[in-house]
């Protein structure tokens, strides 16, 4: 019944439907890790991370601004992928995405599942909330899922927080994969609230983390 | 637009399962199939209550829901994605905006209410049952605190609420219940779920 003629066809054009899945998946690491991204998606956190609670129970608005981030971001990744690859499609990307899931890194497959899983989105915030909350109390908090329900720093395990000013004197020859992972997520808030923190400590005279 | 629903469908079924998984997992992954449905009703029918009991949690700091809750709620051959909305009278307006994705729909009405509310959840019954994205579901009804007095029986909600000839060429289900009898709540999401499996078997021909 089977015609190896047709089943070399089958498994060449498998091999090639895998090759092109991968090679998106190369692109959208590159969209993501790029600066414009980053800015875009800061700044559409920001805008909003306040508005987001620790509850079970979700306000109505958080769906305006799912909906708002799917049109801004998931768009903004969609038109870059056509720009490098012309004949993409998302539809059939997210299709593959079903079947490759178990390959693809943690960091991009949860980016994903934040267009279109409410709950994953809101995860997000939450964790954005965390982390700029104990920045601001002088403090990278690289397991912010852990500590949701936690306020206060004493609360915490340790190995879940590095003081700022030990960042600061140690340099990144002695940081943590956890530590290095978080400043390669929020380099750009950790230059903003580095420098305010300081200067509240230290009466205005302030260092920078080197980048 | 309809690309959108596909992404979304698609997707949705890795993140619930994962997110699931993340929230409640109690044990390893279960093969059980997944339903999105929405759970509406006027505010203090019991849709928060319900849910939350079928889902072995406490009940004693509930207060009425203003905005919406997502809930992965497991019954023994299916796990139900709820979406439960407030039923505010401020609050059911934006009620469409959460039925698209939807699979079922759980209408949570309190058999002992005023003949006002009684009315106006009769109203809202049959604005959902008619509603474009959910006429073609099937319903589950729960008349909830049949444990009060007052509370109407199921012939007399069945006749006022007009089911028989409105919902006719639908799939609905009404089954009385109170948080005080949770065996019935579940009889009735059970009879639910074969509803929502019968509809999947026939939405994929060919399979077995």
């Amino acid at each position: 019944m089977e015609d190896p003629e047709v089943e070399n066809l089958a498994l060449s054009s498998s091999s090639d439907v895998d090759a092109e899945f991968d090679a998106v998946i190369g692109h959208i690491e590159d969209i993501i890790m790029d600066e414009e991204f980053q800015v875009l998606q800061r700044h559409f956190m920001d805008k909003y991370y306040l508005e987001f609670e620790n509850t079970e129970e979700n306000k109505l608005s958080y769906t305006q601004i799912f909906q708002e981030y799917v049109d801004l971001l998931e768009k903004y990744i969609e038109k870059q992928l056509i720009e490098r690859i012309p004949s993409f499609n998302m539809v059939t990307f997210i299709t593959s995405l079903q079947q490759h899931k178990d390959e693809i890194s943690g960091d991009i497959f949860d980016m994903l599942l934040t267009f279109t899983d409410f709950l994953a989105f809101k995860e997000m915030f939450l964790d954005y909330r965390m982390v700029l909350l104990y920045l601001e109390w002088g403090y990278i908090l690289t397991n912010p899922s852990q500590v949701k329900k936690e306020y206060s720093p004493e609360s915490v395990p340790a190995s879940f927080l590095t003081e700022l000013k030990v960042i600061d004197q140690r340099g990144y020859k002695e940081f943590t994969l956890e530590e290095l992972s978080f400043i390669g997520k929020h380099q750009q808030c950790l230059d903003d609230l580095t420098l305010t923190y300081y200067m509240k400590v230290n009466n205005n005279s302030h260092t920078i983390v080197p980048s | 637009m309809g690309q959108c629903l596909e992404l979304s469908a698609a997707l949705c079924r890795i993140g619930v399962y994962t997110c699931f998984r993340t929230l409640c997992c109690k044990g390893p992954p279960s093969p059980r199939t997944e339903y999105d449905v929405v759970c509406v009703g006027l505010t203090g029918s019991g849709k928060s209550s319900l849910l939350t009991q079928l889902c072995c949690e406490s009940t004693d700091s509930i207060i009425p829901t203003t905005g919406f809750r997502i809930k992965a709620v497991p019954f023994k051959n299916a796990i139900l994605n709820v979406k439960e909305l407030g039923g505010a009278d401020n609050i059911r307006k934006y009620w469409s905006r959460y039925y698209q994705g939807s699979q079922g729909v759980v209408f949570v009405l309190d058999s002992a209410s005023s003949e006002e509310d009684l009315e106006t959840a009769r109203n809202e019954l049959h604005s959902a049952l008619q509603h474009p994205q959910l006429c073609t579901l099937p319903f589950l009804i729960l008349a909830n605190h049949q444990d009060k007095p007052a509370a109407r029986s199921l012939q007399e909600i069945k006749k006022y609420f007009e089911l028989e000839p409105l919902a006719r060429g639908q799939r609905w289900i009404l089954q009385p219940c109170s948080v005080e009898n949770m065996d019935a709540v579940k009889d009735g999401f059970n009879q639910f779920i074969n509803l929502l499996e019968e509809i999947d078997q026939e939405n994929t021909p060919g399979r077995l």
